[in-house]
């Protein structure tokens, strides 16, 4: 294996799984962000002496996976709206049986953008500049998308008040 | 609830998603994606190094004669006198022709260079179609870039008594049916046509007489 081979070898076992999580939030569908991310971290491969210089190896993964989710979509036009209840929510209310089903719908609620931020920003811990750049958008869009995605998850994943503490 | 603890519980809720798809597949694929591209950067190369060498073979043909001693430029053609006599004419554009034949006139060119008809003036002779005018009178850039006509003419092979009919066919050349030259002497042929010398160029050799002129 040589240098390159073992860059990104090593970058793959510690990036993979929040670049899955981060795609995940943000279209939805495991399996096809699986699909996603595979590819994304291919062309990292293919690309690997530009990629390992990139200020975000991660990012450039993330933003790959999206891009290509269009390109998919221009190709085939057959996306889907997102459905209420994700098709793979297992019996027991978790999506796959890992994700629990309120968080994920919540996550669903919300728009596309925003939902992109808050991966970014959870996942890949991208500071508000890098989010921005990520996405092709001004900081302050940022700021202000995370600032509503974080009121409608709240608003969403709160619990609700018990009868007792309204009384 | 704070942001803080709202941000981590989706946090830990995302945990246990992880990728299934193993390292060689992710390599497998990077491989394939890595010969694709090289394959077309080569494809694009020898594309490239045809376009040049088309090109070159055009440059070759006008670069025969050493040295333009003169040079017309207008935006729709470009005439070089060289100082074997040869002129070198591009034509990028169908327009501004009667200057151009002007210009070549004035070289002692005895040419008529239009795009108008494959018909030959009423009572114009042909002498000779473009397929017995291989003898350095005229000579043509084959390869030569899209839309443009490239043309090396010798004026001192011109038979005295005839003049070069240069005829510009825009777009490619469709079969019709037999055109005949008013007056009878030659016909010229759909098809397979004897006297198209090159893609959008037709070339006859015809009398210098008044008729021939207009």
């Amino acid at each position: 294996m040589d240098t390159d081979s073992a860059g990104f070898a090593e970058f793959y076992q510690a990036a993979r799984d929040d670049c899955l999580r981060a795609v995940f939030a943000s279209v939805g569908d495991r399996q096809a962000a699986e699909d996603l991310v595979a590819e994304a971290f291919a062309r990292a491969w293919a690309n690997w002496r530009k990629v390992s210089r990139h200020p975000a190896p991660s990012a450039w993964v993330v933003r790959t996976a999206l891009n290509t989710r269009v390109s998919w979509w221009r190709r085939t036009r057959r996306e889907v709206p997102l459905p209420e209840r994700p098709a793979d929510v297992t019996g027991d209310g978790s999506l796959d049986g890992v994700v629990d089903r309120t968080l994920i719908t919540a996550l669903l609620r919300l728009p596309a953008r925003q939902r992109q931020v808050v991966a970014l920003r959870l996942f890949l811990d991208l500071d508000t500049a890098a989010t921005a750049e990520t996405l092709g958008i001004a900081p302050g869009t940022v700021t202000a998308h995370l600032a509503r995605a974080i009121a409608t998850l709240r608003e969403e994943l709160s619990p609700a008040p018990c009868e007792e503490s309204r009384q | 609830m704070n942001d803080e603890h709202l941000l981590t519980m989706v946090r830990d809720g995302f945990a246990p998603v992880r990728m299934t798809t193993s390292a060689t597949v992710i390599a497998d694929r990077g491989r394939s994606l890595r010969r694709r591209r090289r394959g077309a950067r080569l494809a694009a190369g020898g594309a490239l190094a045809l376009a040049l060498g088309a090109g070159l073979g055009v440059s070759a043909l006008t670069a025969r004669a050493p040295g333009a001693a003169q040079q017309v430029t207008l935006a729709a053609w470009t005439l070089s006198r060289h100082s074997d006599g040869s002129i070198a004419v591009t034509i990028r554009e169908l327009r501004d022709l009667p200057e151009l034949q002007a210009r070549l006139a004035a070289d002692g060119a005895r040419v008529t260079i239009s795009d108008a008809s494959l018909s030959l003036p009423h009572g114009c002779v042909a002498v000779r179609s473009a397929s017995q005018l291989q003898n350095g009178m005229v000579r043509y850039g084959s390869g030569q870039p899209a839309g443009r006509y490239v043309l090396v003419i010798r004026p001192s092979l011109i038979p005295g008594g005839q003049v070069l009919r240069i005829l510009l066919i825009p777009g490619p050349f469709k079969p019709t049916p037999p055109v005949t030259a008013h007056g009878g002497t030659v016909t010229v042929h759909g098809g397979p046509v004897t006297g198209l010398a090159a893609p959008g160029v037709f070339l006859t050799l015809v009398s210098d007489t008044a008729r021939c002129a207009s």
